[in-house]
């Protein structure tokens, strides 16, 4: 790419001779953009912290005042990289991003769905029906002691997805299959948490 | 050239702008900071706006609007019950109007009233040149709300650079000024919305992680609840309660609120619509037991935004209390309670939203003062606090942009036809986190046509919505196959069109002079008839304390002044008042003295006295 501005070649953000911004680079995946390893283990803070460093210099309230296309570019600069942050900060989205980049999408309708495993469907159909048959006085502690079960699941399949996925594990399939049922715990873990009122943060 | 820092509250107004690297709260010429949000009229026109205004809304409520905050962006049928209870309004198509003093104001015009006194106040201060502004918003306002804000700087002749949430313009002055960083809680409970916001300061950059509120909740509930209480205990009806009795409650709960503040105890004292007074005396507890309702629905938006934010009250590095409402020991109390910790106390609840738009006006500056200083130059990271979507079959909504996502913000969302041969698709765009569409707020439609006619599903539309840095959605629609698309700049769906706001503000700056020349003469007039008629009185009165010569001098003066109220000329009508007051100053001393020395209780000695203090000293009218 050459810079807009200037026309020297840029491969970054902003041109080293005239410091124009550029736009964002298409070539880039959410880890390039955001500067950090492109692996499912990352360190929260260090993702956010990757994030604001790189607002700071491209955000549109730095080019309120500058010409029209620098101002678009930043907002397009400005809004990759929340895109960025929002797919990377988030476990399960940032696993299946990675599978995505290896050609699986685990959201994807028609003939590429992810066909959830006979087994697990059982299982959550047991664990609705326990749910719905939930009453009486301890239904709401009996709720919140499912949520906690579902979600100590949820962080075990999770860990495991991803151990694999660093690992290089070829089983596209396994794989997006462990996404699919975490995403489908996921769900779960939603619908049981209720609102009850003030003091309760869980 | 500066940029002001406006916030533009429910029950209070200020204006702040940064000065020598230091973000300041800009008085009025009375030394006073807080402008009421109180716009009074008569006789079709806007003639007093804040305390002037106030002072008398207790004697004639319906010349006056307060609280106009509540409805902002509204329709008749959104604003809520307690704010109609005191004004009528009327739904003027997509218009809503307020019905005051002869006149039917739109709350746009009316907030255009509140931000032209402060921009004139921060016009004085700084010497001309202010066009640029930031204004805040409770960070709960939806889009509609949010446009009516925008309208109404444009039409007070401002330039808006920016609409800051509440809460995050209280985080800017606060963290900038501690130069503290962590994670915070910013509980923001106005005089008429409630907000909640979660920020991570850090490296210069003020992050929002989340944030959720209630839009129709204030310290204006709190004061309800209590003059109702109050009201039942007197034996009247609230139901049945006429507007001003209700504003008198009301303005007495203000008063009782504000009093147990300081004091263990205060007391509630009412003025009945018999003329009798009703007192009564209220304790903290009692206040605390009261508010309790109010408070605790405050609790539900506190545990949403948590939650979004992904953290637990240990997590936090302190709550920050914003807007008046929190000076009251009792919400300070049900907070601590809340996130068990005391709130920080150590900033100004009424001024830090101000300093906070200040902050962010300055840094949207070409010649920015704070991104020159060390620690200034900070960034402000913005979310949206209600979700985007659209509408499906069977009217669901799908959301498209998630609440408390970062901006800017983009997403694209496929869609296929749902019909054999389907040439064209309509596009719902709506705001909000219900399922349906009839409960989320209706933003825009629009029809994407031209799509190539194929088997039901065979069709794909990818519909973007794109949200900027100012918060400002634009969706587009696109068939893939041949690239057909359609694309709007979301607009509410009802208020006021940026091209009526346009229209009302040429009209305004084409009339000004003659609006302007209007109020002049009106207020010129008003004046004179309150020296004519009791100077008329006195005459009849005590006519025996004037020689005939001296009579016919007052009369003449008094003729001619009459003469020129049924002119034009505010300034004649201006100096014969004035002419009038120096001729018959000799005959009001006379009469004092001989009501003093009468010693006689039925020559109300009260009255004369007002009358004097009734006649105007200098010109008589004023702006």
């Amino acid at each position: 790419m050459n810079c807009w501005e200037c026309g020297a070649p840029v491969a970054a953000m902003f041109c080293e001779g005239c410091e124009a911004i550029q736009p964002p680079d298409p070539r880039l995946d959410h880890f390039a953009r955001l500067g950090v390893e492109h692996r499912f283990e990352q360190d929260p803070d260090a993702l956010a912290a990757a994030h604001r460093t790189l607002q700071r210099k491209v955000h549109p309230d730095r080019f309120a005042s500058a010409g029209d296309r620098p101002r678009r570019f930043s907002m397009a600069q400005a809004t990759a990289l929340n895109d960025a942050i929002r797919v990377l900060r988030d476990p399960l989205r940032r696993a299946e991003y990675m599978l995505h980049l290896r050609g699986r999408d685990v959201g994807a309708e028609g003939e590429g769905r992810v066909q959830l495993s006979p087994a697990f469907l059982m299982e959550i159909i047991e664990l609705r029906e326990a749910v719905d048959e939930l009453n009486g006085p301890d239904a709401h502690t009996e709720r919140g002691r499912m949520a906690r079960e579902v979600a100590a699941r949820f962080e075990g399949m999770l860990a495991e997805l991803g151990r694999r996925l660093d690992a290089g594990d070829d089983d596209l399939d396994a794989m997006a299959q462990l996404a699919a049922q975490l995403r489908y715990l996921r769900r779960v873990i939603d619908e049981l948490q209720v609102d009850d009122g003030p003091g309760d943060w869980t | 050239m500066k940029a002001i820092g406006i916030d533009l509250g429910t029950t209070n107004s200020l204006v702040a702008v940064v000065q020598d690297g230091v973000p300041t709260t800009l008085a009025d010429e009375a030394g006073r900071v807080l402008l009421p949000s109180v716009v009074a009229y008569r006789d079709g026109v806007a003639v007093d706006v804040g305390h002037e205004a106030l002072a008398a809304a207790a004697a004639n409520p319906h010349d006056t609007v307060m609280s106009v905050k509540r409805f902002m962006g509204r329709t008749k049928a959104e604003v809520d019950a307690e704010a109609l209870a005191t004004h009528e309004v009327k739904q003027d198509g997509a218009v809503l109007r307020i019905l005051a003093g002869g006149a039917c104001p739109t709350p746009v015009e009316v907030s255009a009233e509140i931000l032209r006194v402060l921009r004139a106040r921060a016009v004085r201060a700084l010497g001309g040149g202010v066009t640029k502004a930031v204004i805040t918003v409770p960070a709960y306002f939806d889009d509609t709300q949010r446009n009516a804000t925008r309208q109404a700087g444009m039409l007070a002749g401002l330039d808006v650079l920016r609409l800051v949430n509440e809460p995050t313009a209280a985080a800017l002055a606060y963290g900038l000024e501690k130069q503290k960083e962590g994670r915070f809680a910013v509980y923001d409970l106005g005089g008429g919305t409630f907000d909640i916001s979660i920020l991570h300061l850090v490296d210069g950059v003020f992050e929002v992680l989340a944030t959720a509120g209630d839009t129709r909740l204030g310290g204006d509930d709190i004061d309800r609840v209590v003059a109702e209480a109050m009201l039942g205990e007197a034996g009247v009806d609230v139901e049945a309660a006429d507007g001003a009795l209700r504003r008198r409650a009301v303005a007495a709960a203000t008063a009782v609120k504000i009093a147990l503040t300081d004091a263990e105890t205060a007391t509630y004292a009412l003025e009945l619509a018999d003329g009798g007074v009703f007192t009564r005396a209220v304790d903290r507890a009692e206040l605390a037991r009261l508010m309790a309702p109010v408070l605790r629905r405050t609790a539900g938006p506190c545990k949403r935004a948590m939650a979004d934010a992904g953290l637990k009250p240990a997590d936090l590095d302190g709550v920050v209390l914003v807007g008046g409402s929190t000076r009251a020991p009792a919400v300070q109390a049900y907070v601590a309670e809340l996130f068990g910790r005391p709130p920080l106390g150590d900033i100004d609840p009424d001024r830090v939203v101000a300093l906070g738009a200040a902050v962010q006006a300055d840094l949207l500056s070409v010649d920015s003062e704070l991104r020159l200083i060390e620690g200034g130059d900070v960034l402000l990271l913005d979310v949206i606090p209600l979700s985007l979507g659209l509408e499906t079959m069977g009217g669901v909504v799908e959301k498209v942009i998630h609440r408390n996502s970062q901006i800017p913000a983009s997403r694209a969302q496929q869609f296929t036809t749902f019909q054999d041969g389907q040439t064209g698709m309509d596009i719902h765009v709506l705001q909000g986190e219900r399922e349906l569409v009839e409960d989320c707020r209706s933003l825009a439609r629009f029809r994407l046509t031209g799509i190539p006619p194929r088997p039901a599903g065979a069709a794909r539309v990818a519909v973007t919505f794109q949200v900027d840095a100012d918060g400002i959605l634009h969706v587009k629609a696109r068939e893939e196959e041949t690239g057909v698309e359609q694309s709007v700049r979301v607009e509410p769906s009802h208020g006021l069109s940026d091209a009526q706001v346009e229209q009302m503000l040429q009209a305004s700056l084409d009339h000004a002079e003659e609006d302007v020349m209007a109020r002049l003469l009106r207020t010129a007039q008003v004046e004179a008839e309150r020296v004519l008629m009791p100077l008329e009185r006195a005459l009849s009165d005590d006519a025996d304390l004037l020689s005939p010569e001296e009579t016919a001098i007052i009369r003449e003066a008094m003729d001619d002044l009459r003469v020129a109220t049924k002119g034009t000329d505010h300034r004649a009508i201006q100096d014969l008042t004035e002419m009038l007051d120096r001729v018959s100053a000799g005959f009001a001393q006379r009469r004092m003295e001989r009501a003093l020395a009468a010693g006689l209780r039925d020559v109300r000695v009260d009255d004369l006295e007002s009358e004097l203090a009734d006649a105007p000293v200098g010109g008589g009218a004023h702006d």
